[in-house]
């Protein structure tokens, strides 16, 4: 009923398919999915050549 | 994101820092200081995956543990008045006060209505018109936007019924207490990950350059922590004192403006007292002027001389200066079923972290 006035989200509103990050009820970021996927790649590699060595 | 849990990657991030923290002058002793870091990482048992010379202890980062006693007996007042309703997170309920607490007073008959988010506090303001509802605003940076949000609903549903006791408290002034605290040598600091998502990069430069230290800000995950670790030792090790952001899937420079704007319109900075940490200057948020009619504390209440539980040494805890187990009280007459101390009562609160999860892994 007060769908049309609610301001759920203290950031961009998502689109279907993105992470949002949820504090006590409200999306608080979008989550950086790239950014997250970049994080892992580059450590598995520093990781990998570190314990190569 | 389950990748950032992975046990390889974290056996492996964990033989890094021991590998490196050989090459440390002298032991080394980091601080967290976020409720979510000391509950995950007391949860995950990193702290048995470190190497000796490596410290990692709590700060004030659990927003219901540094709320001191004179406010929850102004919450606990609130609630003697029949017209209101006082409505909280959950872990505040169980909060000693100076002679009762908000649970005692909810069994004594007193009104008291745990709520999961700011916006049920709203919702029961609409359907109940005739009597008051007042919110029990606590929490750091993540939290007054969603408080910010629920009041700007309220003001555009025109609901006169509720209103805010606040006790917002923001990060970067405790910062700095604890840095120019000179009893209290850090090495490092791992900054709280999702205020860092409200405020940005940017807004630890300030207090980082007055005091500069190795810091990072970090997720939540066992391999963000061991992450942050592993940069705060190569920091140490290098003699390099920087500011790295390592939580950039959420965490941006500026921060997200738009939120932090939204509780600039209804918060304007104010001083603070911390439990533990005592009076920081411009370390809280108060309601604007224009927003006094939506102020709980401005209701004349009767309240009695601010008292700690004897014994408890939930302040030293909140500074850093003893781990859980050294005070005395631990375990023995405080756990999570008799808690008499703040620390103990929050789920995020460092002694309830280190009871659950740590008390019986021989850490200490």
């Amino acid at each position: 009923m007060y769908a049309a006035r609610y301001r759920s989200c203290c950031c961009r509103r998502p689109r279907v398919g993105e992470y949002v990050l949820v504090h006590a009820g409200y999306a608080i970021a979008q989550v950086d999915t790239q950014e997250a996927e970049a994080t892992l790649q580059l450590l598995r590699e520093a990781l990998a050549a570190e314990e190569g060595s | 994101m389950r990748a950032f849990h992975d046990p390889e990657l974290v056996g492996s991030l964990a033989r890094s820092v021991a590998a490196l923290a050989e090459k440390l002058p002298r032991p080394v002793t980091f601080m967290e200081v976020c409720g979510t870091h000391t509950n995950a990482i007391a949860a995950s048992g990193l702290r048995k995956l470190l190497p000796p010379a490596v410290r990692l202890i709590s700060g004030p980062g659990c927003p219901v543990c540094v709320t001191p006693v004179g406010y929850v007996d102004q919450a606990l007042s609130l609630a003697q008045d029949p017209t209101n309703i006082v409505t909280t997170f959950g872990d505040v309920l169980r909060v000693p006060a100076s002679k009762s607490s908000l649970e005692r007073a909810r069994a004594s008959g007193c009104d008291v209505r745990v709520v999961y988010s700011p916006r049920d506090a709203v919702e029961l303001a609409a359907s109940l018109p005739n009597r008051r509802v007042i919110f029990l605003a606590v929490g750091f940076e993540t939290t007054a936007p969603t408080v910010t949000a629920a009041l700007r609903e309220v003001e555009l549903r025109r609901l006169k019924n509720f209103l805010l006791l606040v006790g917002h408290k923001v990060m970067p002034p405790a910062l700095e207490a604890l840095l120019a605290d000179p009893i209290l040598r850090l090495d490092g600091l791992i900054l709280p990950g999702h205020v860092s998502v409200i405020i940005g990069t940017k807004a630890y430069r300030p207090v980082l350059s007055r005091y500069p230290i190795p810091a990072v800000i970090a997720g939540f995950a066992p391999v963000d922590v061991l992450r942050g670790l592993l940069e705060l030792t190569e920091q140490v090790v290098e003699g390099r004192a920087e500011l790295v952001n390592l939580y950039g899937r959420v965490v941006r420079e500026e921060g997200n403006p738009a939120a932090w704007s939204l509780v600039e319109s209804v918060f304007t900075p104010c001083d603070a007292r911390w439990r533990g940490l005592g009076d920081i200057p411009l370390s809280g948020l108060a309601l604007r002027p224009s927003l006094a009619q939506r102020d709980a504390a401005h209701f004349p209440v009767e309240l009695p001389e601010p008292r700690e539980p004897v014994g408890c040494r939930c302040g030293d805890v909140l500074r850093g200066l003893i781990n859980p187990p050294q005070c005395p009280l631990f375990a023995t007459f405080c756990s999570p079923e008799t808690a008499i101390g703040a620390c103990m009562v929050s789920a995020e609160g460092a002694c309830a972290a280190w009871y659950r999860h740590e008390r019986l892994q021989g850490a200490a």
